[in-house]
């Protein structure tokens, strides 16, 4: 739960500010949109590369 | 150091770093490559045999020492970057415009560095991924998952920014180098021209999102991880926010101001960089000098009087003992001249020295690192649990390690040179 709160306190401003940025004239969602996609993707690919790596110095690091 | 290449005539001075490679470039990139290599066998060697390799020991010593400071440096260094491209949107300050993207690419390579530091301070980092698969029960008592996940999303943040502010210029170049074309129409994929004003808008309303995450992230997370551990005299106060803060933004506005004046030097760009650049940046240097001067004596003057012989313990180590050396150095001719003559600068136009300006700033920047150690050594030789108190210098491997993570970040900052528009243009 606390997660969920710490996370809403760093991404609801960055959400708020989005919006925003949608309805400030000249008004579109693409550029927001754009965005957010590759803010979501690159979370999404460090993710993936933790483990990667992980995996990887698992092969280095004496088990 | 690079040398002067000479000047190659064409209509956009911005794109020199794309056209030209002196000899004297491929020497320096080989020179980095030799240093990142040799960081490379050593991170396996320290990986293979242990951290029982470096000087870091516990309970006898310090268990973090180098590399945790090199982490509180260069995670510093990340936020005056964003900070100042940050401020040029948000005030509209177009005279800095054309150092807003060296900020920006400073926070993003500044970040990696910082968390290739904290993966080389671990003794397992294979196992790191369980900061991710343990994160929900984690984060509500460890400061360390509150660190991982501010520092992803500010790194994701800030790369996300850079890519959406650098497309007008991936576009203004995508015909003309034909080797980073397909990276370029990768890059530029969605974008359509004439959404311009509608990029600056959203840049603009982003800045606000990255100053609040600065001030989270170098103001509130990774000060907490000191500032909350009750054991360790020095570290647990309330002041460590501001402090870290502070520190932060001078560094990077050093880093900034050195980094502005080796390219301007290199690409001839005297034009474009102006002094009253280095003048602005070098008043705010001297405002963030004297005041973390001021939190640093406030934070003496708070360990020696009527506190508990733990805390005035590390007072004296460091004004007095092991350590009064280096900070005194530290304090004296890294801080406070240099701050001094800045602020002179500031008052009495006049006196200003471009030269001097950069040469302070080098200064400042080895200076703030040096403090950095003398935060992060000190609490962990004289904690308040009855440990026999030890001593800690970092040894050659760490020396070695921590040169060539800032040869790692020369070099990468280097390669997005070659191959990226540093410079954002400015539309008339």
């Amino acid at each position: 739960m606390i997660g969920l709160v710490i996370m809403g306190m760093i991404l609801v401003p960055l959400f708020a500010l989005m919006i925003a940025s949608v309805f400030d004239p000249p008004r579109s969602f693409r550029v927001a949109g754009m965005f957010t996609s590759v803010f979501l993707l690159q979370i999404v690919v460090i993710l993936i590369a933790f483990a990667v790596i992980g995996w990887i110095l698992g092969f280095i690091v004496p088990q | 150091m690079l040398q002067r290449t000479p000047i190659i005539q064409e209509e956009d001075p911005t794109i020199r770093p794309l056209l030209q490679n002196s000899p004297s470039f491929y020497a320096f990139m080989a020179l980095l490559l030799v240093l990142a290599g040799w960081f490379g066998y050593l991170w396996v060697k320290q990986l293979t045999q242990g951290l029982g390799l470096t000087n870091m020991r516990t309970p006898v010593g310090a268990a973090w020492g180098a590399y945790i400071t090199n982490f509180v440096f260069f995670a510093g260094m990340a936020h005056g970057g964003m900070a100042v491209s940050a401020a040029v949107r948000l005030l509209k300050l177009k005279q800095y415009k054309p150092v807003a993207r060296m900020g920006e690419v400073l926070t993003a390579v500044a970040l990696m560095m910082a968390g290739l530091s904290i993966v080389i301070d671990l003794g397992r980092p294979d196992r790191a991924i369980n900061m991710i698969l343990y994160w929900p029960e984690r984060v509500a008592s460890s400061p360390l998952s509150w660190d991982m996940t501010v520092i992803v999303l500010y790194f994701t943040l800030s790369t996300s920014y850079l890519w959406l502010t650098m497309r007008k210029d991936l576009l203004r170049h995508v015909g003309r180098f034909a080797n980073r074309g397909l990276l370029y129409r990768l890059l530029l994929r969605g974008y359509e021209p004439g959404q311009e004003s509608k990029i600056e808008r959203t840049a603009w309303w982003l800045s606000i999102g990255i100053l609040i995450l600065i001030v989270m992230l170098s103001g509130g997370v990774i000060p907490w991880i000191f500032g909350l551990q009750s054991g360790r005299p020095g570290w647990f106060s309330a002041m460590a926010g501001p402090y870290f803060l502070t520190a932060a933004l001078a560094t990077s506005i050093a880093a900034v101001i050195v980094i502005a004046a080796v390219l301007r030097k290199i690409y001839h760009w005297e034009a474009i960089i102006k002094p009253g650049i280095f003048r602005g940046l070098a008043v705010v240097l001297g405002i963030l000098t004297h005041l973390y001067i001021y939190l640093t004596i406030a934070e003496q003057f708070t360990l020696r009087y009527s506190s508990p012989n733990s805390e005035l313990a590390i007072s004296e180590v460091l004004l007095r003992g092991d350590y009064a050396i280096f900070y005194w150095l530290t304090l004296v001719v890294g801080l406070a001249i240099p701050a001094v003559i800045l602020v002179v600068q500031a008052l009495y136009p006049k006196l200003f020295s471009y030269k001097a300006t950069i040469v302070i700033s080098v200064v400042i920047l080895a200076a703030f690192w040096v403090k950095r150690l003398l935060i992060v050594v000190p609490s962990l030789l004289r904690p308040l649990v009855p440990f026999p108190t030890g001593t800690y210098h970092p040894n050659w491997l760490e020396w070695s390690i921590v040169a060539g993570i800032f040869a790692l970040a020369i070099l990468i900052y280097t390669l997005f040179l070659k191959i990226f528009p540093i410079v954002e243009v400015e539309e008339e």
